[in-house]
């Protein structure tokens, strides 16, 4: 099992090393037999990672304890369904799971462009063979899952209770798909600025292939989220962790290009600016998973600090120079003739949205270097705490939220002010109606909070009025066309615009989520006596007893609460605290009651038993939180129409392709 | 162990042949690349040619001023024309 695991690492090697030298010397050859063989020997790669990770698999399914992965991530008694996240929880592993979604979307990526990019595939497949060679090395020889101990355990470690949940199977798959994903765009602007064909077509690519990633990270993180709120008990979902950031960094500098890159395909501008974004968040992508594998920083699921650290800054430093190079040698290709005419503009507000995407992400990478900048620097650690985060989310977070309201209706070039009012009138008086309400309601306690809802209100009156207006106007020029079907033509004939409007209702709606919990949560540290009922807003919580459950894998106090509601009972709640018997660790179980139709939680943590037969129960009620959850299938659904193929764009496409092909011959 | 080294074996040899396939067959006959220029200027053409088609839906749909809508067009045609006559000269060029 060990030399096949080691030999198929290794052989994925081979063929990464080999496919950016025949593919760069196919180039210069003009030998396309060498560039195709290149290109295969990506599969190939990626068939011999396949390989290997079936070797991992097999040995954690086996218990197979000689591996010191599997040993150190696993043991008998953790259930079967979640012996998989073992895989991904090592170091080793992960590294492993990295090589393998990196080499599948590379074979799959220069498969699907083969005849559609035949000038970039050369500095495609190099780009991509380089990346894969960099994992495979990093797995055969720096941080290889198929190392083995000395002496066999009977037992492997345990997988990290808190890990042994539904959303870690798929919350760490997605963040790697994610990040890795990133490498795709990168190594296609790279290869369009290498070759200079910088052209429309890499431009489309980029686009599909920032959106699979961007989407991967963004339900990633949110499932993340809902792992956090379930699993840690501190009644939030979002702790401004190093490794929650090393997510979210990337995310908001690859938003920021999927906006400016519609700028660049309308209006031929920022293509420098879309370019640096791209490789900007690529490196950042990695910085991130430097940041989570060395130790740099400290956080609850980083790992082991180890050595893989400095082949991570030599791999960024490296790519991020050949980024730099790359764009600075071709700048005259990106040069655009076009200027910004107007601040009132659509490219202006898709530009100061940039700016604000960009300055968040350096704002939050600031706070997560900080602590080890303050370290070596100053000799001791001072840690960023969430009010600094708090900060850069509302004041840069608010007016980003403004412009995802104006940036889709503003004119392009230039607006008047008298288009400008007939656009927004209807937005603002919603927005000012609307704040004004929470004010009288008495949400005032939290000035952002009543400024973020109103703006939420903003944007959907704005999403709502564009999707009303344009099915009216599609109605005009089709008489008799009902009211859904004008709707779903008008949808049809531009996927991307209203694709991108149903995302920003997810934002919207998301956003309500994180307002309601930060500004509106409310929480208590109540004690329980057994059959006494304690008020907490509007709740009744009465105490049943104390029971104390053993299984196999855990000694369990279980606090059991009935929950009333205008003297009714509707629930019964059993928050605990665990003790896992491989590990000793000690866990918290959340109870959470939720109420769908208003949104919120009540949300309890056992915290131990002051007297026999009493319980400490901390209390949290957390307004709009379960909109967080909603965003996500909003978000998904917005993806789904944005990303589907369009064949008009893709007819013109190839038409003008064609055209150009036509007068080379 | 015998089992580990024939798969290796296998996998080895698939992946050689899968690579050195392409290299054992004939050359093929390699397409000129796209005019660089020609290319740009259709798409300058195609981008201008769409957003006419988007003001028009625009203006319709009450999003922009009667002014504001046909200053846009002006400018539009004018960039569709110009990059229609750059096309059309470098058709006729040899």
């Amino acid at each position: 099992m060990e030399l096949l695991g080691r030999g198929a690492l290794l052989l994925a090697l081979f063929a990464a090393v080999y496919a950016p030298i025949a593919a760069l010397i196919g180039a210069r050859t003009h030998d396309q037999r060498l560039i195709t063989s290149a290109r295969r020997a990506l599969a190939g790669c990626f068939v011999c990672v396949i390989v290997a990770s079936g070797v991992l698999v097999t040995a954690i399914v086996r218990h197979d304890f000689r591996f010191a992965s599997v040993a150190g991530h696993s043991s008998r008694e953790v259930p079967e369904p979640y012996l998989i996240s073992s895989f991904w929880s090592s170091q080793e592993g992960s590294l492993l799971l990295w090589l393998l979604v990196l080499s599948g979307l590379s074979a799959l990526v220069t498969y699907q462009h083969r005849r559609r990019s035949r000038e970039l595939m050369p500095y495609l497949v190099a780009f991509l063979g380089g990346a894969c060679a960099f994992f495979a090395f990093a797995t055969s020889f720096v941080a290889s899952p198929f190392e083995t101990v000395a002496q066999v355990p009977r037992d492997g470690a345990g997988l990290v209770p808190s890990l042994q949940n539904p959303y870690m199977l798929t919350h760490p798959p997605l963040l790697y798909l994610g990040y890795v994903g990133f490498t795709i765009p990168f190594a296609f602007a790279m290869a369009a600025l290498v070759s200079g064909r910088t052209d429309g077509r890499w431009l489309q690519a980029v686009r599909r292939w920032t959106l699979v990633p961007w989407l991967a990270l963004a339900v990633g993180m949110i499932l993340g989220a809902k792992w956090a709120y379930e699993e840690i008990g501190w009644g939030g979902f979002w702790g401004w962790d190093p490794v929650e950031n090393a997510a979210l960094i990337p995310w908001l500098t690859a938003t920021a290009f999927l906006h400016s890159v519609i700028v660049q395909e309308k209006k031929g501008m920022l293509k420098v600016w879309n370019v640096s974004l791209v490789a900007l968040t690529y490196v950042l992508c990695i910085v991130g998973t430097f940041l989570t594998r060395s130790g740099f920083t400290s956080s609850i699921h980083t790992f082991v600090v180890s050595s893989v650290g400095w082949w991570f800054i030599a791999y960024i430093a490296i790519v991020a120079t050949v980024a730099i190079v790359v764009i600075v040698r071709n700048l005259d290709q990106l040069r655009s003739p076009h200027r910004i005419d107007s601040l009132v503009s659509r490219e202006a507000t898709f530009l100061f949205n940039n700016l604000l995407f960009v300055a968040l992400a350096f704002a939050i990478l600031w706070g997560v270097l900080f602590p080890s900048i303050s370290e070596a620097l100053a000799g001791h650690r001072v840690a960023t705490q969430s009010p600094y985060y708090d900060f850069f989310a509302v004041v840069l977070g608010l007016p980003l939220l403004l412009l995802a309201g104006v940036g889709p209706v503003v004119a392009w070039r230039r607006a008047s002010l008298r288009g400008v009012v007939q656009a927004f009138r209807w937005p603002f008086v919603s927005a000012l109606a609307a704040g004004a309400a929470l004010v009288v309601l008495g949400f005032a306690s939290s000035a952002a909070g009543v400024v973020a809802i109103s703006l939420c209100l903003f944007v959907a009156v704005t999403i709502g009025l564009e999707l009303a207006r344009g099915t009216a106007a599609r109605r005009a020029l089709t008489p008799g066309t009902s009211w859904p079907a004008a709707l779903a033509q008008l949808v049809g004939r531009n996927r991307r615009r209203y694709g991108g409007y149903v995302v920003h209702l997810a934002v919207v709606i998301g956003m309500l989520a994180i307002v309601g919990t930060s500004a509106y949560a409310t929480s208590r540290t109540l004690v329980l006596a057994p059959g006494k009922t304690v008020q907490f807003h509007g709740y009744g919580l009465r105490l049943r007893g104390i029971e104390s459950p053993i299984t196999r894998s855990y000694i369990s106090t279980e606090a059991v609460i009935d929950v009333s509601q205008g003297g009714r009972r509707i629930d019964t709640l059993r928050p605990s605290a665990r003790t896992y018997l491989d590990s000793g660790e000690p866990t918290k179980q959340i109870a959470i009651r939720p109420l769908l139709h208003t949104g919120e939680d009540l949300y309890l943590v056992f915290d131990g038993s002051p007297r026999p037969g009493q319980a400490t129960i901390k209390a949290f009620l957390n307004p709009l939180v379960n909109l967080l959850w909603l965003s996500a299938i909003v978000l998904v659904l917005g993806f789904a129409i944005a990303i589907w193929p369009d064949p008009r764009l893709a007819a013109r496409l190839a038409r003008r392709t064609n055209e150009a092909f036509a007068r080379a011959r | 162990m015998l089992a580990a080294v024939i798969v290796l074996l296998v996998l080895a040899v698939g992946v050689v042949v899968l690579v050195a396939w392409p290299l054992v067959r004939e050359r093929g006959v390699e397409a000129s690349p796209p005019d660089a220029r020609r290319l740009a200027l259709l798409e300058r053409r195609d981008a201008a040619l769409q957003a006419l088609q988007e003001l028009e839906l625009d203006h319709q749909a009450g999003k922009l001023t009667d002014e504001d809508a046909e200053r846009e067009r002006r400018t539009l045609r004018d960039e569709a024309v110009a990059t229609l006559a750059e096309l059309e000269g470098l058709e006729q060029q040899p």
